[in-house]
């Protein structure tokens, strides 16, 4: 009996996720592997292995992800444990017990397999042992999470922070892979093995408390914020501002408590006993995770409900009296200021970590190896860079990727595939153009103006055009206060950049690339309310 | 009740529809006017809340027009849904709003919020307003969701299936005064739903859709007075049944003859009384008779449909 329906289980978790589960597991290796080889016969493609090796250890998550799924409830908006699931005559035990073990198998033969192909070091028998504990760790809390202790985003972050915090130190001082010991090794072990079991206990006790109709969330933390009656009244004094309240309670803390996530790993990174480059490179991959997560969040704000897949509009948004640029704004305006937020909290750790104490020395040796390598200015020039224009960066990204999604279901998956193919064929090109030139950073140096100049025409066609549609839709007048806020915020940060030697070196460059990010900075206030409109009017 | 003198709240001409080529709406005719309530019956599918769709601007014609308030809903919403209150099917509210902000949320968005009116229905409905929607039961949201449709008094009351969720008290007596005082106050509700009792009771006019297409609209007293069940004495088809516009269905019972029809009763008696077939029985249909023999009937009429 009990094979039977364990046979259920494992058959439902892997029809639901085959095509996921088959990339991933079978693919990424292969990827990686594939790739190592090209690197041998063809050293250029460091760049590009380098980002296959980032794209295996994001695949681990991912996998994790997948086996903690979550299904939506329209009618309470949140994702809990499937309902179907719950509804079998199997014991609550079974039903963790079968995904867990699945879950923590795969993810550990995931990990093993990509490890032993990404690092150059044998693993000990300790290592393997410790890689297990480690799965243990993510699936039950991951599970946890996702099936009832996610009733509010402050909550699981808080959860996922300490969790993560507490495993990264444990495995960093343990793995005999890793750098050296933050903690003592029995304090670590024991972490470890302590996280795991109450990972499983917490697992199942949320588990069994959903089953039986009520939410672990509230008995253990507090109860969810509410509006003081005299906030409210100010908050909705007008349409707009009342829009606003509503976007900002369902969307807002996504990209924020994600950049905190990044801000805690940034800050902890700045102690880790390491080479100064990888503390660079460590920053840089950080940088590049907070670029994607603000993507990601750009799609999540797009969509009526957290978590929902469902990109068509909901009757009570839609019939909001309000003009389609009215509600677009809305989303967009909380996303300019869940990129500031978010930015501020990846930033502030990091200026804390220097600042607060002397034993923040990655930052001190990135920033020696920042001034050995470019020089005073050149160094203070590639802070700058990294302070402005990655905010800069990820309010394109979020915002056009807000508007990309509020276009509905059909078209977003069009837009994106459309977009896929796009970026695979430039990229394809580029890296055929410029593998004749042995060194990459040549390559920027001499050909990044012609790329920006030409960029920056196809960017102005694009607003031209985009202009037009929106002028039909709405007033000019709706937009331009905002687009003289937007231009001067984008220009200041942009001029900081470009006034400290760019304009001396590259002035041409310089001028294309901030043309080409001012009109990308600009497109969110014109794409949403086009995208909003033709999905509230079908 | 005549509107001669009125404007038209709503006007949609020859509307037509699909999705993904199946028909969801095909020429369709319709006009409200202020003080009328508008009743659409139909089977599930038969394309009344995508008629409701297009006339809040959720959906684009596809071909005909839509008018609303004299408005294309489409390019002017902000005007027109300032003047619709929406309850739907399955109200979807933000669940994790406390009814209360709900309320005051809501309240931001009309300009002629009236306070005291909400609390009223608040009461009304014994509604806890420090509960969260998501705790609410589907009545209960069906409630809130009358509450918020209506307390900016609209100029146009838009309900969808809106006793879905009601029990049969709440439904017959709360519903029913809400639709009333609306209309006293010459405001217009158009509300579609498949509780036919409900609809004979309210509307003034009834529309009846079936597979997008328009079954029946006529004024609601003329529906019911114009529809009968006439059973004669006679062993076969009285002969001036192919002279009659709408025989709905025409049937033997022994040696008498029983035939569902629509018309003014006046002509039938003079059909009748020229053939010299004695009348044993007349009765006017109820609207669910009626709606079950025109579905079958249009059934018959084009099984190729069906």
């Amino acid at each position: 009996m009990r094979s039977r329906q364990i046979r259920a289980l494992l058959w439902e978790l892997w029809a639901r996720n085959r095509f996921s589960l088959a990339a991933t597991v079978i693919g990424v290796p292969l990827l990686l592997l594939g790739a190592q080889q090209i690197v041998a016969v063809w050293p250029a493609f460091q760049v590009g292995y380098g980002l296959i090796k980032l794209l295996a250890i994001w695949s681990i998550a991912y996998l994790v992800m997948i086996f903690s799924y979550a299904e939506f409830s329209a009618k309470s908006l949140q994702t809990g444990f499937p309902r179907h699931v719950m509804k079998l005559p199997a014991p609550t035990w079974l039903l963790l017990a079968t995904p867990l073990t699945v879950a923590v198998c795969t993810v550990y033969s995931l990990a093993i397999i990509l490890t032993s192909l990404m690092v150059d070091q044998s693993m000990s028998g300790l290592d393997y042992c410790l890689f297990f504990l480690a799965a243990i760790v993510a699936m039950s809390w991951m599970q946890a999470i996702n099936w009832g202790l996610n009733r509010t985003p402050i909550r699981a972050a808080i959860v996922v922070i300490v969790v993560l915090a507490l495993t990264g130190a444990a495995m960093v001082s343990t793995l005999s892979i890793s750098g050296g010991p933050i903690m003592p090794f029995g304090l670590a072990l024991i972490t470890l093995l302590l996280l795991a079991l109450v990972g499983v206990s917490f697992a199942y006790w949320t588990l069994k408390r959903v089953r039986c109709g009520q939410t672990i969330g509230q008995t253990i933390f507090w109860s969810d914020f509410t509006v003081p009656g005299f906030a409210m009244r100010r908050l909705f004094r007008s349409p707009e501002k009342a829009q606003f309240w509503y976007e900002w309670r369902v969307f807002g803390s996504l990209l924020p408590l994600a950049a905190l996530f990044f801000g805690a790993l940034l800050f902890f990174a700045q102690f880790l006993p390491s080479a100064a480059n990888d503390s660079i490179n460590a920053t840089a991959i950080v940088i590049g995770m907070f670029l994607y997560i603000a993507t990601l969040a750009g799609f999540e704000l797009g969509k009526s409900h957290v978590g929902a897949s469902d990109r068509s509009m909901t009757g009570f948004w839609a019939s909001r009296p309000l003009g389609s640029h009215q509600l677009a704004f809305a989303k967009v305006k909380v996303a300019g200021f869940s990129v500031a937020l978010a930015w501020l909290l990846c930033f502030i750790p990091l200026v804390a970590a220097w600042w607060l104490t002397d034993h923040a020395i990655r930052l001190n040796q990135a920033w020696l190896v920042l001034r050995s390598l470019h020089g005073f200015e050149g160094a203070l020039v590639t802070v700058f860079l990294a302070a402005s224009v990655v905010p800069v960066l990820a309010w394109v990204l979020c915002g056009n990727s807000l508007a990309v999604g509020m276009i509905g279901n059909r078209r977003t998956k069009r837009t994106l595939a459309v977009a896929a193919v796009a970026t695979i064929v430039t990229i394809g090109f580029a890296a055929y153009r410029l593998s004749l030139i042995e060194n990459w950073t040549d390559v920027l140096l001499t050909h990044y103006p012609t790329v920006f100049a030409m960029l920056a025409v196809i960017v102005s066609v694009g607003f031209i055009l985009l202009l037009r549609a929106f002028v039909r839709i709405a007033p000019w007048s709706s937009i331009r206060s905002r687009f003289v806020a937007t231009l001067i915020c984008a220009g200041l940060v942009l001029a900081a950049t470009s006034l400290m030697d760019g304009l001396t070196h590259f002035p041409f460059g310089f001028l294309s690339l901030t043309i080409v990010l001012s009109l990308l900075s600009l497109y969110p206030w014109l794409l949403a309310p086009i995208a909003l409109h033709n999905n509230r009017h079908l | 009740m005549t509107h001669s003198l009125d404007r038209p709240v709503v006007v949609v001409n020859q509307l037509s529809r699909t999705f993904d080529q199946q028909p969801a709406l095909s020429s369709v005719n319709m006009q409200a006017y202020p003080g009328q309530v508008y009743g659409i019956v139909g089977e599930n599918g038969a394309g009344k809340t995508t008629l409701i769709k297009h006339l809040l601007g959720l959906y684009k014609a596809q071909s005909g027009t839509v008018r609303v308030f004299d408005k294309n809903p489409v390019k002017q919403p902000e005007a027109v849904l300032s003047n619709i209150g929406y309850l739907s099917e399955q109200p979807d509210m933000p669940a994790w709003m406390k009814i209360s902000e709900l309320i005051n949320y809501t309240a931001a968005f009309y300009p002629g919020w009236d306070s005291s009116y909400a609390a009223e229905l608040v009461a009304m409905f014994g509604l806890d307003t420090s509960l969260q929607v998501r705790n609410l039961s589907k009545g209960m949201r069906a409630q809130l969701g009358l509450v918020l449709a209506q307390a900016h008094r609209p100029r146009l009351l838009l309900l969808d299936e809106p006793s879905s969720g009601l029990d049969p008290n709440v439904r017959r007596d709360i519903l029913s005064a809400i639709i009333r005082t609306v209309v006293d106050e010459g405001r217009s509700v158009i509300f579609s739903s498949h509780l036919l009792e409900e609809v004979e009771r309210v509307s003034d006019h009834l529309m009846m859709l079936r597979k997008g297409q328009i079954m029946l609209s006529d004024p609601m007293e003329q529906v019911l007075s114009d529809h009968h069940r006439l059973t004669f004495k006679s062993s076969s088809p009285p002969p001036f049944l192919g002279q009659l516009d709408q025989v709905l269905r025409s049937e033997a019972l022994g040696d008498e003859w029983q035939v569902d029809c629509y018309g003014p009763l006046e002509a039938l008696r003079a059909h009748t009384q020229s053939a010299g077939i004695e009348l044993l029985s007349h009765h006017r249909l109820s609207l669910n008779e009626i709606f079950l023999l025109r579905s079958r009937s249009l059934s018959q009429a084009a099984p190729s449909h069906a």
